[in-house]
């Protein structure tokens, strides 16, 4: 879709110093109004092309450099399709975005660009299929390693040549079973493969598709349950095929390329066209690498096999948007006179600084992902506070052998049977409104900062009571801890813990916030394994 | 983590570095965990230290010639009820104390029970040490002295009687461990002990983080300086 110049063409123009701005008419229909330089096109422009058969027009609004369309732009095709992204030497080069609007195969290909076609990584969604491809791109076919993400759930990795699929995959489906082998774009296994069942039992064999429906094979099935794979279960995708340096290179080129150029402003926006509301120099190229997560990781992306790629991108963004910081600090100063200084070594303190920054503009994808990896475990814990929120307070005090004199009654001069209405789901409420503001915070740093003032709430109950050592040892802390987080009912506890400690600064391990981490997570698996039988329910009361 | 130290106001100034090491304290209630840790850290917090929690997680820092070494103590929970948990707390530790009480023979096979299972599952390198507590209750003995160095002797174990109230061996104990934990500079290798997990930015090394201060001592002894944070 690239543009050549014209050779018979009217032009209008006026002029000024550094160029001028005009019109420039084609006999063909072309006209394109803008800036323009020794007669080229040259700075911001809008070219309208007339097609060859409709009675439409492709419009372009980009950059322009020596007549050439360069950086950043926006082509509205006259057939309904929409590219947002970087040109070079007047076709799609770098990162992009290509979306068919219109009703038939609306599609929509977010990724890199190589001489106007797709090539190298990127994410095709058919919109009308329901299905995501993540992976690598030839000349605008999906060849190499790829992913392939379904709105049932299901998803698999293959090995593309030429859009068809090749060799043997990985098919992850929605019940928990694995198949490793050969099978076709309609999920029939064929040839020689294997099928771990969710329950532990593999099937290994000859797989063969019986005309019509069904499923023939030649096999043989263990059943010996040794162990229901916990690595096929967790399986997660597309972290040796795509590394993650090498994916989304096209975003990060661009900047690299601003920085290179000496970051003058008036060439701010055709390097980052994507970013250009956002001035922050931090955010600046955020919003294109928040465009290409959701392209990947929402919708049918929250797939949870996808979990440790988004991860590794997020922090990898940290990393990136530090080294780019340090980029610009050393332009700046460059430009003052300053020799800029070598710090001791920024690197560690650096991405940890940017994480809490950008990690808002990918929470909602990665939270997401979160919940679907720890769904089972939650739903676990679910069952285990639902039956401990059976307990009245005094109950649950002495259900989880906390011992008597931290229970925090003592002072009240009351009937025992008072003292239940009375006191019933408050015991502990600071510490437990506390904790529950877990869910209200973004930042990793936030969320630990909340989990220390918790265990801060609690001393300070247990302080004020007559009798109780000022400092808890674990016996006395544990049971109380298991207390507020009963209490406090969070939702998706386990997803949040694991995202915590996933994100959170790694110089925190072994210290004091890992151990209060390990002390919520400890509770979160003991609520999950809680089931009350009749027996134990009339020793607790 | 790298050299976030302080200078003792007063003090001589050498170069040293600072490793860090997790240390998790095991045994049953009551045989005095958490005394005994109080007890080593003991003059040297202050009432309001931000980094402590209760007596469920402190540090304390011991001197060895050219090293400080800088212990996080994780208490755990020594209730029954609670013990499938342990694993949480020792996964990454690179020491551990298992805590009995001499008065109760109970409590020393429940040690025994701890140390067989750190030696299954918790890092390959991690430094046990056996502590047989309440040494000042001689009187009352039910484990004998003998026994358990045995019994820590055919385990490679760290082994000494301590006494919380007395103060008998509880910083020897401290010091024995430092001595024996290894001061590797920083690798860049992930993932002993659970460290690793998940894609970490920085390099860190699973054997304790090392970093440059100032020495608060040149000879061997705990530091009754500032802590270190």
């Amino acid at each position: 879709m690239g543009l050549g110049n014209g050779m018979d063409s009217s032009h209008s123009a006026q002029k000024n110093s550094l160029g001028s701005r005009g019109t420039l008419k084609w006999r063909d229909g072309r006209n394109h109004v803008g800036d323009f330089q020794e007669g080229l096109e040259h700075g911001f422009g809008i070219c309208l092309v007339p097609r060859p058969s409709e009675d439409r027009y492709d419009c372009y609004k980009c950059h322009w450099y020596q007549g050439k369309m360069r950086g950043y732009g926006i082509c509205e095709y006259g057939n309904d399709l929409v590219y947002r992204g970087y040109f070079k030497d007047s076709v799609r080069q770098g990162f992009g975005i290509l979306e068919n609007f219109s009703a038939e195969h609306p599609f929509k290909y977010t990724g890199q660009w190589e001489n106007d076609k797709k090539n190298g990584y990127g994410v095709w969604e058919d919109k009308e299929r329901g299905e995501r491809y993540i992976g690598m791109w030839l000349d605008d076919h999906r060849h190499g390693e790829g992913i392939v993400v379904m709105q049932s759930g299901l998803c698999y990795q293959r090995t593309f040549h030429a859009d068809k699929m090749v060799g043997s995959g990985i098919l992850l489906l929605e019940d928990d079973s694995v198949y490793e082998g050969n099978f076709t774009e309609e999920l029939t296994f064929v040839g020689k493969g294997k099928l771990s069942l969710a329950n532990g039992f593999v099937l290994q064999g000859t797989f063969s598709s019986r005309g019509g429906r069904g499923l023939s094979t030649h096999g043989v099935l263990s059943t010996t349950m040794e162990n229901p794979n916990p690595v096929l279960f967790s399986s997660q995708l597309g972290l040796k095929e795509f590394p993650v340096e090498k994916r989304w290179t096209g975003i990060f080129e661009q900047f690299l390329e601003f920085l290179h150029s000496g970051c003058k402003e008036e060439m701010e926006e055709s390097f980052t066209g994507f970013h250009i509301q956002t001035r922050n120099q931090e955010y600046l190229f955020c919003q294109a690498l928040t465009v290409a997560f959701q392209a990947t990781y929402s919708g049918i992306g929250a797939n949870r096999h996808l979990l440790a790629m988004a991860q590794e991108e997020v922090k990898f963004y940290s990393k990136k948007i530090w080294e780019f910081y340090q980029g610009l600090l050393r332009v700046a100063l460059e430009r003052k006179g300053h020799t800029p200084s070598e710090d001791a070594d920024p690197r560690l303190v650096g991405p940890s600084l940017v994480l809490p920054l950008i990690l808002p503009g990918f929470y909602p994808e990665l939270s997401m992902l979160y919940m679907l990896q720890h769904q089972r475990e939650d739903e676990l814990y679910c069952q285990g506070i639902v039956e401990l929120s059976l307990f009245p307070d005094i109950q649950l005090l002495e259900f989880l052998d906390v011992q008597k004199h931290l229970w925090p009654l003592k002072d009240l001069p009351l009937t025992s049977n008072q003292r239940r209405s009375l006191i019933k789901d408050k015991c502990f409420l600071s510490a437990t409104e506390c904790l529950q503001k877990l869910i209200t915070t973004v930042d990793p740093r936030e969320k630990l900062e909340i989990l220390r003032r918790t265990f801060q709430e609690l001393e300070l109950t247990v302080s004020r009571l007559p009798g109780a050592h000022s400092r808890l040892p674990m016996d006395d802390l544990l049971p109380l801890l298991m207390f507020v987080v009963s209490r406090a009912k969070i939702q998706h506890l386990g997803a949040e813990i694991h995202l915590i400690r996933d994100l959170m600064d790694p110089t925190n391990q072994g210290g004091m916030l890992d151990f209060l981490l390990t002390a919520l997570e400890s509770c979160y698996e003991h609520i999950q394994k809680i089931r009350l039988h009749p027996k134990e329910n009339s020793h607790s009361s | 983590m790298a050299a976030r130290g302080a200078q003792r106001p007063n003090g001589h100034s050498q170069p040293s570095k600072i490793c860090q090491f997790k240390l998790v304290l095991l045994g049953e209630s009551a045989v005095g965990k958490s005394s005994l840790v109080l007890r080593f850290v003991k003059g040297q917090f202050h009432e309001y230290q931000e980094s402590t929690i209760g007596a469920a997680f402190l540090t304390q820092s011991v001197c060895l010639d050219d090293t400080t070494v800088k212990f996080e103590i994780w208490d755990t929970a020594g209730q029954e009820r609670y013990h499938s948990l342990a694993p949480m707390y020792y996964r990454g530790a690179q020491a551990a104390i298992v805590v009995y009480d001499i008065t109760n023979q109970e409590t020393f096979a429940r040690a025994r029970g701890w140390v067989k299972e750190l030696q299954r599952q918790a890092s390959p390198s991690i430094v046990i040490a056996l502590a047989g507590n309440k040494a000042d209750l001689a009187s009352k003995r039910m484990v004998e002295y003998e026994e358990a160095q045995a019994y820590a002797d055919d385990n490679s174990l760290l082994f000494m009687e301590t006494s919380a109230k007395t103060a008998m061996n509880v910083n020897d104990l401290f010091l024995a461990i430092a001595k024996k934990l290894p001061k590797t500079e920083p690798q860049s290798t992930n993932g002993a002990g659970g460290r690793g997990r998940g894609v970490d930015l920085s390099e860190q090394s699973p054997q304790g983080r090392t970093g440059s201060a100032a020495a608060t001592e040149g000879s061997t002894g705990i530091c009754w300086g500032q802590s270190w944070d």
